[in-house]
């Protein structure tokens, strides 16, 4: 078991809301191995953002529950962690890098002094030495002008160069999981196969493990070892990334991979899974994914599937079921 | 943000100059007070000479003309009660109501500040709830009420602190806190609102993320973010303040602008009240004016370009 760094059992998440209680996370379970990058795919509203912010104990604490399972990250439980405890994880063994880098930046506060909380935070330095550690780590992701950058403030840098900073706060203790939630949607083609071209460096550089959170089919092809496939706040496949394209189990990922362009058929229409993703208050019995599948049946409808297994391609849908329907 | 001073210097000028005309004409078309400074039996030629003398007999927008002409050189006339120089007398009360409405200020903000971060942190407990519910009362209770309840208790029935006039600050102490009131009302809900709106952006999760402390994203991250728009109010608030202390000066005879205008508008001492006025439509649009600089000072993303 040593080899796992981050393993997540049954995992069960419950918000409240104005219209009562709300589970957008029902049992989830996966793991990460020391120095895999591990995807998470998914379209929006499935679960992988509060996912990820629960390893961090990230979610709003009044309004949010755990309801059941745990998150062991080296061996240890987190999940009953105290906010003293999380802190020791955030920024330190654990970093995490959002979506958003327009917003996720503190507008008043310039580039250093907010690149300076993990070490402060973490490290035991003189003022000196954290300056020096910053403008490494701006070098590092690729910012010229480093002992400028560090006087001035998020809304004078692009996008692309806030996720950079981002990334460099990120990486600034030299965290043993890196958790990325779509770090490259907000950004512009070219500016994103940069990031990703980076963040793949940086990872083989600093040895790290990486939880990497996308609906992009693509990009989880160029990033990860393995790929977590969630729907509806459940997984449904789980496989490494090559037996994933060529021989994907769920009718769920096989519309996701439908739904790529690819090169050589240019010309005929983009295929895309009926219907919506359903809202948390809308899952009852059955596989959530039954109303938009293509290949359902009565069961699907009534019983919710387990995990059937191959090897360690994993996928909860009844047409893997052994002795068929 | 040379350009930016001059625009907004232009508006100080003409704020300035409608407030004079509305309150010109509305003050002259309330009727002219030759009569209340003569005896109720004086006879008709006396009243006319006396129009006649000061200027009222002739047509309004000529009389309109003329004070504008002189207003804008600094002279709004005497006084028709002691013959003082008007812009002199309301001058030499300033004093007194900037001590006033900076202290009720200085208070406001010691208090409000504070309680609205605490708020906002403890957002939805009772600390929450009845500070909110105290705050809705507190802005809806009329001031001249407040303050006559306070003088009941403390200077009537406690006898612990003085009731009117001004000089010491004892004297300071329930003026201060009558006028306060509102702004602490005021302070502490928007304190709260700013803070919560800043507290749920995503930059605060990312300084969570990296290990922050909650004093930490609270009293820096989050306060800094929320100055902002609290300063802004801070400074408006000093106008309302200024300007405002009417009631409270009066209810206090506390010797300031808001008591001395009171008088003169009973008295229909015009040029009194059109160069209170002008005092105070000044210091409001040029504390607006200062209230945008500060704004576009503590907001990098504006000072910097
Ligand atoms: N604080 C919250 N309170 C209530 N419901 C929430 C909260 N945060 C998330 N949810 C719900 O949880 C579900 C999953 O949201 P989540 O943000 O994890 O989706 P996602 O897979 O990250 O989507 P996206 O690709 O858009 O980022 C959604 O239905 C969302 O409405
Ligand atoms: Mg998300």
């Amino acid at each position: 078991m040593t080899d796992v760094l981050l393993e997540i059992k049954n995992l069960g998440i419950e918000f409240k809301t104005g219209e009562g209680t709300v589970q957008p996370i029902r049992g989830v379970d996966f793991f990460l191995k020391k120095g895999e990058t591990l995807g998470v795919v998914g379209e929006s509203g499935s679960g992988k953002s509060v996912t990820s912010l629960t390893v961090l104990g990230l979610l709003p604490e009044k309004t949010s529950k755990i309801v059941s399972g745990s998150i062991h990250f080296e061996d240890e439980e987190i999940t009953h962690y105290s906010d003293r405890q999380y802190r020791k994880l955030r920024g330190n063994d654990i970093s995490m890098i959002f979506q958003e880098p327009m917003t996720s930046l503190n507008p008043v506060f310039t580039i250093g002094e907010q690149l300076s909380e993990p070490l402060k935070r973490h490290k035991k330095m003189s003022k000196k030495q954290r300056e020096k550690a910053i403008v490494d780590v701006l070098k590092q992701v690729g910012i010229p002008r480093a002992e400028q950058i560090i006087d001035e403030y998020p809304h004078q840098l692009s996008g692309g160069m806030r996720q950079r900073v981002m990334i460099s706060l990120a990486l600034l203790c030299e965290p043993k999981l890196l958790i990325c939630d779509e770090p490259t949607t907000a950004l512009d083609v070219t500016i994103q196969a940069q990031i990703l071209k980076l963040m793949k460096q940086v990872k083989q550089d600093k040895d790290m493990s990486m939880l990497f959170i996308t609906h992009d089919l693509g990009v989880v092809a160029e990033m990860c070892d393995r790929v977590v496939v969630m729907y509806a706040g459940e997984i449904v496949e789980v496989a490494e990334i090559n037996e994933l394209f060529d021989n994907p189990l769920h009718p769920y990922t096989k519309g996701l991979l439908a739904s790529l362009p690819t090169n050589n058929d240019r010309k005929s229409k983009l295929y895309s899974i009926k219907g919506q993703v359903p809202r948390p208050n809308e899952i009852g019995e059955g596989c959530a994914f039954a109303n938009r599948c293509p290949f359902a049946f009565d069961k699907c409808y009534a019983k919710t599937p387990p995990a059937f297994s191959e090897g360690d391609h994993l996928s909860k849908c009844w047409l893997q079921q052994p002795e068929g329907r | 943000m040379l350009d930016f001073i001059v625009k907004r210097l232009l508006q100080v000028i003409i704020v300035v100059f409608l407030a004079l005309t509305v309150v010109f004409f509305l003050i002259r078309l309330s009727g002219d007070p030759t009569t209340l400074f003569l005896p109720p039996d004086a006879p008709r030629e006396q009243i006319e000479e006396y129009r006649e003398q000061l200027g009222f007999n002739r047509p309004l927008y000529v009389q309109y003309g003329e004070f504008m002409i002189n207003a804008v050189q600094g002279d709004f006339g005497q006084s028709l009660r002691s013959g003082e120089d008007a812009l002199g007398l309301v001058m030499q009360r300033m004093p007194a109501t900037f001590q006033l409405a900076f202290a009720a200020l200085i208070v406001s903000m010691l208090i409000a500040i504070p309680l609205g971060v605490l708020s906002a942190y403890k957002r939805n407990t009772l600390f929450d709830r009845v500070g909110v519910g105290l705050s809705v009362v507190g802005q809806a209770i009329p001031n001249f009420w407040f303050g006559l309840i306070l003088i009941f208790i403390f200077a009537a029935q406690l006898q612990i602190l003085p009731s009117s006039g001004g000089g010491s600050i004892s004297h300071m102490i329930l003026p201060v806190i009558t006028l306060a009131l509102y702004s602490i009302s005021r302070f502490v809900r928007f304190t709260r609102s700013a803070m919560l709106d800043v507290l749920n952006q995503d930059y605060i999760r990312t300084s969570k993320a990296a290990g922050a402390t909650t004093s930490s994203l609270i009293m820096k991250y989050a306060l800094k973010n929320s100055l902002i728009p609290i300063i802004t109010l801070v400074a408006l608030d000093l106008g309302v303040l200024l300007g405002g202390a009417v009631v409270t000066e009066v209810v206090f005879s506390w010797p300031g602008v808001g008591r001395l205008l009171h008088q003169s508008l009973l008295n229909r001492d015009f040029p009194i009240v059109l160069a209170g006025v002008f005092i105070i439509a000044i210091i409001y649009a040029v504390i607006n004016f200062i209230a945008d600089v500060l704004y576009a000072y503590v907001n990098p993303q504006i000072r910097v370009k």
